[in-house]
This record gives C-alpha cells, structure tokens and sequence, in this order.
C-alpha cells in the first residue's frame, strides 16, 4: 500500500444469509482511494454499493450479513481487525458517512440544531455552548438552510433539507474518509451543485478522500478522479473518469451510458439496458451479465472473466475485451 | 376543460414562529393524457403541492377542480369515492411499502380498502393482471420487497397506484433512487401506461433530463410560488426567470470535457415563514432591484404559454 493511500479495500466478500437464500451481495471486490482522491462507485440498485460502504464503516447487520474475507486499510491499519468499540472511535473521527436514506438518520426527537451542535462538540469538546451553536448555524446555511430553523425537528424539514443536514453533520467532524451514498439524490441541482463544490474544496482541504456513490454520472464527471463501475456485486470495469467516459468497454458500462435521457436531442422511448437484474440468490458461474449483454457468445458461458488491466489503471471484466487486449 | 384545475391553491403550516408558505398562491391546468413536470429547489413545495392536490393535506385556501368536480369542497365520504382517481407512487418503494406483506398482498391491499371487490378470486385475477400490466413475473406474488430490487419494489408501488384504475397520478421523484437503467424502464412503462389508459401526471423531480424527456409541460417552483411554466422543450431552450437559468446552469453534464459553471447563488434565503411582499428570490437574484424587494411580482405570459413571476423579465430578456 502506498504512502498516499487512505484506504484500501482487499478481496472483499460479503454475504446476506436470510431464510429464502443466501444474497451474495459482494463478490470479490478490491480497490483502493489515494488521500485526496473522490472515487465514484456506479452501478445498478442492489448491486451490492451500500453493502461496501457499511462493511468500510464496520456497521453490517450481523445477522444476516457475513463478511467471508476482506481486508479493509485505513490510514495503515486493517479495520476489520477492530473492537466494536475501536470502530465506534473511527467513525466518529476518521471515518464519516452520508447516508442513502435522510430519514433514518436524523433522530426525530432531536431539534435539528441540536444534533449538529452535538456532533461539532463531539469534535472539539474545548468549544463552549454557545460557541458550537453558532458554528452549528453556520453549517446550516452552509447547506442552504436559514438559520432560523435551527429549532425545527426533523419531521418539519423536506426530503432534500433533512438529507443537507446529514450532510453538514458529516462533514462537521472533518474526517479523513468520506463515503458519501447517493448524498444529493434529493437536492435540486443548484444546491446539489453548492453541495459537492463545499464537499469538493474541504475535501481539498483537508485532503480527504471520499467514495461517492451515485447513480449520476453527471456528478461522477463533476467531481471524482476514478470510478468503478459495479454489478451483481463485481466490479465490472473500473478506471479514471477519462477512461470509462471516454473509452468505457464494458457492455454494462455501455448500456448505462446508453440510458441516460439526454438534455437535448428527443426520443420517443428510452434504451435500458435489456433483461431484468439478476437474482443475487442465484449467480451464474460464468459472466453474470451474460444473459443481458448484446455480446454475448457461448463462449461467454465457460468461465467467469478476471478483472483485466487492458490499459494502464483501466480493468475490465469481459472476455471479449480481454481478447481485444491480446491480440492488441 | 383540463382534466386538473388548481386555482389560488395555498397550503401554510402553523410553526412556532409563525405560518410556513409551503404552497402559495399556486394557478395550473393539467389537460387530460398530459404530464406535468414540477422541478425546484428542495423544500419549494412540490410534494405538499402534490399532496394537496390530491387531498392528502387538506389545503388552507383555494381549490382544486377534478373532471369538472371542486374536490376541495366535498365532504370527506364524498371524497372518498373520488379518491379512487387520484393516486400518489412515492419516491422511496422501500420506506412505502410494508415489509410484511408479500407482492399480492401489496397489490391487492388499496382494493381490498376501497371494496373494489371482496370476491377473492376476482382480487388474484386482477392483482395478476396489474403485475402483468407493471411487468412483475407472477412467480413474484410470494415475495417479500425486502428480496426485489429497487426497479421492482418500484414497479409494485406503481401497480398498487393502478389497482383502483386513477385518472391522475402524482409521481413525487418515482426514479430518484433508481439506476438509469431501470430508470429508463420505468419512465417506457409509465409513459406506454399513459398511452393504454389515457392516464394524466403530475411528475416531481430533480432530474432536469427526466423531465424534459417526460412532461409536456414543466413548472418550476421557488418558494411556494410557481416562477415559471411552459413547453417542456422551451423551458431548456429559452428559459426567462433568473431563478430557472440557475437551475439549468447547474444539470451535472455526464460529460468530462465540458467544464461545468452553474450560476452561483449567494445572497439570504428567504425564510418561507412568514415571507416578505417582496419577490421571494429576490435576495438571491443577481438582478434583483428596488423594486423586487418591495413588491411581489405577478405572473405574466412572455409567449403564449410561457408564463414568468418576475419583474424584470422581459426588460432582461431584452438585453
Ligand atoms: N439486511 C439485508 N438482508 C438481506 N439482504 C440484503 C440486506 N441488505 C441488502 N441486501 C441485499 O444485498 C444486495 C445488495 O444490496 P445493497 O443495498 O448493497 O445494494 P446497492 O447497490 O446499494 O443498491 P441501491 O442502488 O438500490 O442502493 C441486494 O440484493 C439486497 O437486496
Ligand atoms: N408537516 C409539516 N410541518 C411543517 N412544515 C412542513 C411540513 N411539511 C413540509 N413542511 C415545510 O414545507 C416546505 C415544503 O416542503 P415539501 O416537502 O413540500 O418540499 P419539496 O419541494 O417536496 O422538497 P424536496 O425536493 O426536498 O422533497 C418546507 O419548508 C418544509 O419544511
Ligand atoms: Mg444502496
Ligand atoms: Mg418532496
């Protein structure tokens, strides 16, 4: 592991065993965010994102989840190695995260001001009262909100207002590793905009690293170095932003550019990728997106592909690209 | 006539400091078979307009004509019967929908409720027809939501939508939490249900591309107050109110050569308690005058159609 890196994470396997079956919902997957560096994590609803970052964070719901290998560094040292109570530590301070859903993560009891002051003298128990509200204040209108509605309980704030909260509440604490999932989904673009630029530049600050995931590739193209391209729990494709916007190989890949609705040509019907998900309780031996892919052969069916580098810091998991790769 | 006819709709909440404006003053027309796409800042109001439309919130003033019907007016049994027409599909399938129920259960619960039919038959007949309808394969009737993906818990929230045969859907961000992929088969389905069933929507969401692909009108909100409405298509190619150029300044391009520059936007919010009679985006507006801090604006129609709250909008469009 390089000097530079914040976190890595190795040969992660995570499972859900539950009564209908067992989800792998993780399968192998290894990457590492260098300190400063925003990494995207796309990839289609259940495959497997929110999974990782709970396991990066030690929060699984044991049971169902099992985690079958997987090394998780930060900052050097191997999370998942750590006491309950050592990670409780980390989260707190190296380690921060935005959750996908607003509405869990607010106590509702709890005047909103309250839970970000709390949160500010968490981090610096040396403030006084007074000093932490006004810093508390500030955070809010930082993400857009009036200071006036310090006082208001969560229930009085919309869907994208709670969710701002959540993340001035991250960032409070100014972690070394953000993992932030789906954390504009419920902003406007402007303030989704003003969100990831105050993300962007304390992220720059402090040279923290932050995993984002997404299912906007606009944002991905705005603010991440890298990104990974996930499915049914495998990284698919992964890469510099240049490479997968650029150059993206992966059929996968390739069927969610293609389905983006663009903002100015017109088009009667939409082009999803073809098929439904894949039943995680049931993965194939071979390429999992075999049965959905438009290039698929039979070839396809006789072995799962590797991750294979077919250009400098650019992986892909498909044989057909991998052949490309060989023959040059 | 429109299907939809909103007229002065107002929707405040009583706060501790005072009245909240969620929803202001609000004027539109929805035509039958038409969508409506509502887009603006979050917390602007959209889901309590989408609520109150369809009588989910009781609104504070104004009223809401249904098919020739003022449903703001009748008594609640009375709207009990009308509510049938009118259904919501959420953003989130997984907080909507409840963990205990199987598929069937899901789908045949607002019939069951409503006493469409009590025959049991008659229910798996048509709970069958709606997964068809929604494209969920029959040998999901015995799931759980917790074991379907996002695209399909999404799919039940709209069969369950569909299970009393509305005339009008509001769609509060039903693709937010989607992959594009699935995204994009949920938007073919709702738009082929459209189509089949002459089916109307109000569609609220932040996706600028979505809902330009969607709706053959948009509104943009700011505020409790409707700033803008028109033509999908023209809202993106001659957009009036500063407040809109902002927002279609900042559409994340999933393009990594074009440098992206939204239009920055400083300046106090206004607090939607006990707003000012003043134009509400004033503090914010790069072109904000004495004017526009003095007196609210009304609406006024730039092109036929094309409908502004802003003073200065044609003075600007000028320039
Ligand atoms: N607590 C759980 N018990 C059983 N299965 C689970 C649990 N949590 C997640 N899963 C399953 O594990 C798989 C991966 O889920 P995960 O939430 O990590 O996906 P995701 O990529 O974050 O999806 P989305 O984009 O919809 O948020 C899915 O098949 C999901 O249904
Ligand atoms: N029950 C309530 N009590 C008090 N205030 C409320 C209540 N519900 C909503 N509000 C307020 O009304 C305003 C509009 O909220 P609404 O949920 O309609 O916004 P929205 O446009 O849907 O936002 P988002 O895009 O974040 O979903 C907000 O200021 C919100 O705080
Ligand atoms: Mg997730
Ligand atoms: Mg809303």
């Amino acid at each position: 592991m390089g000097n530079n890196t914040a976190v890595e994470v190795k040969n992660l396997i995570v499972h859900y065993e539950t009564e209908e079956g067992i989800v792998e919902a993780v399968n192998n997957v290894s990457f590492s965010i260098e300190k400063g560096e925003v990494m995207g994590l796309v990839g289609e609803t259940g495959a497997g994102k929110t999974t990782i970052a709970l396991s990066i964070m030690g929060l699984l719901p044991h049971p169902p989840a099992k985690m079958y290998s997987g090394e998780i560094y930060l900052d050097g040292e191997d999370l998942t190695k750590k006491s309950l109570k050592e990670m409780q530590k980390i989260r707190g301070k190296k380690a921060s995260m935005v959750f996908q859903d607003p509405m869990t993560a607010l106590n509702p009891v709890i005047k909103v001001g309250d839970q970000i002051t709390e949160v500010i003298k968490l981090h610096d128990p040396s403030l006084s009262d007074a000093e932490a509200q006004k810093k508390a204040i500030d955070m809010l209108e930082m993400v857009g909100i009036k200071g006036d509605r310090f006082e208001e309980y969560p229930h009085q704030f919309s869907g994208g207002m709670k969710q701002r909260v959540i993340i001035a509440i991250a960032l409070a604490c100014q972690p070394e590793l953000i993992i932030a999932d789906e954390p504009t989904t419920a902003l406007d673009v402007t303030i989704q905009a003003q969100v990831m630029e105050m993300m962007k530049s304390l992220q720059h600050e402090l040279n923290t690293a932050m995993l984002l995931i997404t299912h906007d590739f606009g944002i991905v193209a705005n603010i991440c170095q890298k990104c990974a391209v996930i499915y049914a729990g495998e990284i698919v494709e992964s890469g510099t932003v240049a490479h997968i916007f650029d150059n993206p190989m992966h059929p996968y890949t390739k069927g969610l550019f293609g389905s983006i609705p663009s903002l100015d040509k017109d088009v009667e019907r939409l082009t999803p990728i073809k098929g439904q998900v894949v039943d995680p309780t049931d993965l194939p031996e071979y390429c999992s997106f075999y049965n959905r892919c438009d290039y698929c052969t039979e070839k396809c069916k006789e072995c799962d592909p590797k991750l294979v580098e077919v250009e400098p810091g650019h992986f892909v998991k498909c044989i057909h690209v991998m052949q490309g790769a060989e023959e040059g | 006539m429109a299907l939809l006819e909103i007229r002065d709709l107002k929707k405040y909440f009583s706060t501790p400091r005072g009245m909240l404006h969620a929803v202001d003053e609000v004027n539109l027309d929805i035509e039958e078979g038409t969508t409506l796409g509502v887009v603006g800042e979050s917390g602007c109001g959209k889901s309590t307009l989408g609520r109150t439309v369809i009588r989910l919130l009781e609104p504070t003033s104004g009223t809401v004509m249904f098919d020739g019907k003022d449903i703001t007016s009748v008594t609640k049994r009375q709207f009990h019967a009308l509510s049938t027409q009118m259904q919501m599909i959420f953003q989130d399938p997984y907080a909507s929908l409840d963990p205990r129920m199987s598929v069937a259960e899901l789908i045949a619960e607002p019939i069951k409720v409503h006493k469409l039919t009590r025959n049991r038959a008659e229910i798996s007949e048509r709970v069958r027809d709606l997964m068809d309808t929604v494209g969920l394969a029959r040998r999901l009737e015995r799931s759980y939501p917790h074991e379907l993906d996002g695209g399909r818990r999404q799919r039940i929230g709209i069969a369950r939508a569909l299970a009393l045969n509305p005339k009008f859907i509001v769609c509060d961000e039903p693709v937010s939490a989607l992959d594009v992929s699935i995204q994009a088969q949920i938007l073919n389905l709702l738009q082929d249900l459209q189509q089949e069933k002459k089916l109307t929507y109000m569609f609220i969401t932040h996706n600028l591309s979505v809902v330009r692909h969607i709706s053959n009108e948009i509104c943009v909100m700011y505020l409790g107050r409707v700033v803008e409405k028109c033509e999908a298509k023209e809202l993106f190619v001659h957009p009036y109110h500063p407040y809109t150029k902002a927002l279609l300044s900042a559409i994340p391009i999933p393009n990594i050569h074009i440098e992206q520059k939204p239009i920055p936007m400083t300046g106090e919010l206004t607090s939607p308690i006990n707003p000012p009679n003043a134009c509400r985006f004033a503090p914010r507006c790069p072109y904000a005058t004495e004017q526009c801090r003095s007196s609210e604006p009304a609406l006024e129609e730039m092109t036929p159609g094309h409908v502004v709250l802003c003073h200065r909008a044609k003075e600007l469009n000028d320039l």
